[in-house]
């Protein structure tokens, strides 16, 4: 996960060294700390909660009175006298955009799920696969290899988790055929309000029910290929823009 | 002072007149510490391959040969408003070097992002052919 864009426009980061209170990696979100028994200032978010986030952290602090522990820097904080407390550096932009490939289960790097067409829909307004049982309703879908809308995408606006039917309001310009082939995700640009985490905290899970997950809303699709698509989302609970 | 006693290159210390204070205040929130010089404390936050470090302008001009000799990236799309690594002062136009082998986890180019849209067509399972369909736009919008 990385930031990858400023919602105002700018090209600063702002980056502040913050205590831990978790044991973290670089490029994951954390959150402020509010656990009564923490030591520090950032914490650990979890897959489903990006209330009061942080940022990214951007690695070791070279700040660290430990001098930041050894190869890499501190990642981890200490209970023992005379070592590292572990301050990481975070970049704390409110309005920043955070870019988090899609995974296709709660693992992270796994392929997005390839659907296909069971059968021919001329006006290119449905298309049912029985494997589709995780509603996708108000997320949208595009087309891949094999098929005739290959890169087209539309917001669906019904999904039958029973049958896997799934109906899209604005038509694909081309005829569904059978077996063509198409990628599902629980985001929509500017709609959609959560976004769920995988267990390592650096990518999306892309299975899961719309409007699951954190606190966060999608700003871009990047629609590509099942391992190299891409959502775009900034925090709706930021710790220095609170709404909660 | 016994500036000697705090750095490991007695040798490179020039002389100057620290305070108690400096030397208090360098245990209490140190960054480089007082007594080392700069150039080995590059080195050292290089060689121990701290995954983003940043440096102010003057400071990039003088250490920019140490960032390429560790292989370290620079990120040209971001500055960092912070606080420089190696002299310590407050900025608003931060260079940001990461470390080669950490720099796709926490960074993409812009070159790398546009590369997405161009290399589709030769994704095999499961990939998407060409995003030339949607008018060749890098990236769909609603």
């Amino acid at each position: 996960m990385e930031v990858v864009k400023l919602l105002g426009g700018g090209a600063g980061l702002v980056v502040y060294d913050y205590f831990l209170s978790a044991t973290v990696v670089e490029g994951q979100p954390v959150l402020a700390s509010v656990t009564g028994g923490d030591g520090g200032m950032v914490t650990d978010p979890t897959t489903t909660s990006l209330a009061d986030l942080v940022g990214i952290v951007l690695g070791a602090s070279s700040f660290d009175p430990y001098g930041g522990g050894g190869v890499g820097g501190a990642l981890a904080y200490s209970t023992v006298q005379n070592a590292t407390p572990g301050l990481v550096r975070v970049v704390a932009n409110a309005d920043a955009i955070y870019r988090a490939r899609m995974s296709g289960s709660a693992t992270a790097g796994t392929a997005l799920t390839t659907y296909t067409a069971a059968a021919a829909s001329a006006g290119g307004t449905t298309f049912t696969d029985a494997d589709a049982t995780t509603s996708m309703d108000e997320g949208i879908a595009w087309g891949i290899l094999p098929g005739a809308n290959v890169g087209i995408a539309r917001r669906i606006t019904a999904h039958n988790t029973g049958t896997g039917a799934i109906t899209v309001t604005v038509p694909f310009p081309r005829a569904i055929a059978a077996a063509d082939a198409f990628l599902l995700c629980p985001y929509q640009p500017t709609v959609g309000t959560a976004l769920q985490l995988t267990t390592n905290f650096l990518e999306a899970d892309a299975s899961i029910v719309v409007g699951t997950g954190g606190n966060a809303r999608a700003v871009e699709l990047v629609l590509a290929g099942t391992l190299d698509s891409y959502v775009h989302f900034i925090a709706r609970d930021h710790c220095f823009n609170e709404l909660s | 002072m016994s500036q000697a006693l705090l750095s490991p290159y007695p040798n490179l210390i020039f002389r100057r007149s620290w305070t108690v204070r400096d030397l208090l205040a360098s245990f209490r929130h140190p960054g480089r510490p007082t007594g080392t010089l700069a150039v080995p404390w590059v080195d050292e936050l290089l060689q121990k391959r701290f995954a983003c470090v940043l440096a102010c302008q003057p400071c990039t001009w003088k250490y920019s040969d140490a960032f390429r000799r560790h292989d370290y990236r620079r990120d040209h799309e971001f500055v960092a408003i912070a606080r420089c690594d190696f002299c310590k002062r407050e900025d608003r136009k931060l260079w940001m070097y990461y470390a080669e082998e950490k720099f796709s986890r926490l960074r993409s180019t812009q070159e790398g992002r546009h590369a997405e849209f161009r290399r589709g067509a030769t994704l095999a399972t499961g990939g998407i052919a060409s995003r030339y369909d949607n008018g060749g736009i890098k990236s769909w919008k609603l």
